[in-house]
């Protein structure tokens, strides 16, 4: 996969997940992890994480001078993630800054415990199943 | 950042006695109703809560994988996006030679699947089952 049809996929994605949302009409725990999971699909929006992860804040302008991609393409992916609800902007002057929320990712590790522990009670009834 | 669930079971009956229960179902909700064949439909319900889907995959244990059996579905409750779930069965046995049966069940994001599979949707399950391609 291209860098290109990633991005495509990836900000189509986001927008899919917030479509989804609003006909179940729930925009509940269950929607947030979409967009979180759409928004963490793209391995440069990993590494722009990463890289937040490191700093308290940082502009696009600063972001894209750590990575090979163009300023133009950081800040299409910042948006992705602030769509998703990972980053929050905050503007000081002419100046915006991303920083990390990390909320929806404790939301989605929610997800993946209620997920596993559901399945290792019906394991657990397959087992005794076959006592 | 893991985007989907697994996990592992061993059990001590060899793999058509395992693949036997899997279908009873009764192990995954309180009630189950599952047509065993690829397209079929799946229906739990569990704790007052309703699940349906489709199967995907469906591959027995028999002559030509008598060592491996396989079931993939997707399903989904009201108003939540639908999941992929996968059942692998791998016969094996212990030291002494009893017959064991590997359960392996991974319960995946669309995120994971829509990378993988682009097939038509049954009209059974709805525009949400299923890889509906919402990142094309």
């Amino acid at each position: 996969v291209s860098t290109g049809a990633g991005d495509a996929a990836g900000v189509a994605g986001a927008a899919g997940a917030a479509d989804a949302a609003g006909v179940a009409g729930a925009g509940g725990a269950a929607s947030g992890v979409d967009a979180v999971f759409d928004a963490l699909a793209d391995p440069t929006r990993r590494l722009l994480l990463e890289q937040l992860s490191a700093a308290p804040a940082a502009t696009a302008t600063e972001l894209a001078s750590r990575l090979p991609i163009t300023r133009q393409a950081v800040v299409k992916h910042l948006a992705a993630l602030t769509a998703a609800g990972l980053l929050q902007r905050q503007r000081s002057g002419r100046e915006v800054h991303y920083r990390l929320t990390p909320e929806p990712l404790s939301e989605a590790v929610t997800w993946m415990a209620q997920v596993g522990a559901t399945w290792d009670r019906r394991l657990a009834a397959l087992a005794s199943r076959l006592d | 950042m893991p985007e989907h669930v697994t996990r592992e079971l061993t059990l001590g009956a060899p793999l058509p006695v395992v693949w036997a229960a899997v279908l009873a179902g009764d192990w995954l909700a309180e009630r189950t109703e599952l047509e065993p064949r690829a397209g079929g439909t799946v229906r739990c319900r569990d704790e007052g809560e309703e699940r349906e889907g489709w199967i995907e995959t469906f591959t027995p244990p028999g002559p030509r994988s008598p060592r491996r059996a396989a079931l993939a579905f997707w399903w989904a409750a009201a108003g939540e996006t639908a999941t992929r779930v996968e059942l692998v069965l791998v016969a094996g046995e212990t030291t002494d030679g009893r017959p064991v049966t590997l359960v392996r069940v991974t319960e995946t994001r669309p995120l994971d699947a829509r990378d993988l599979v682009a097939i038509p949707l049954p009209e059974v399950a709805g525009p949400s089952y299923g890889p509906v391609l919402r990142a094309a």
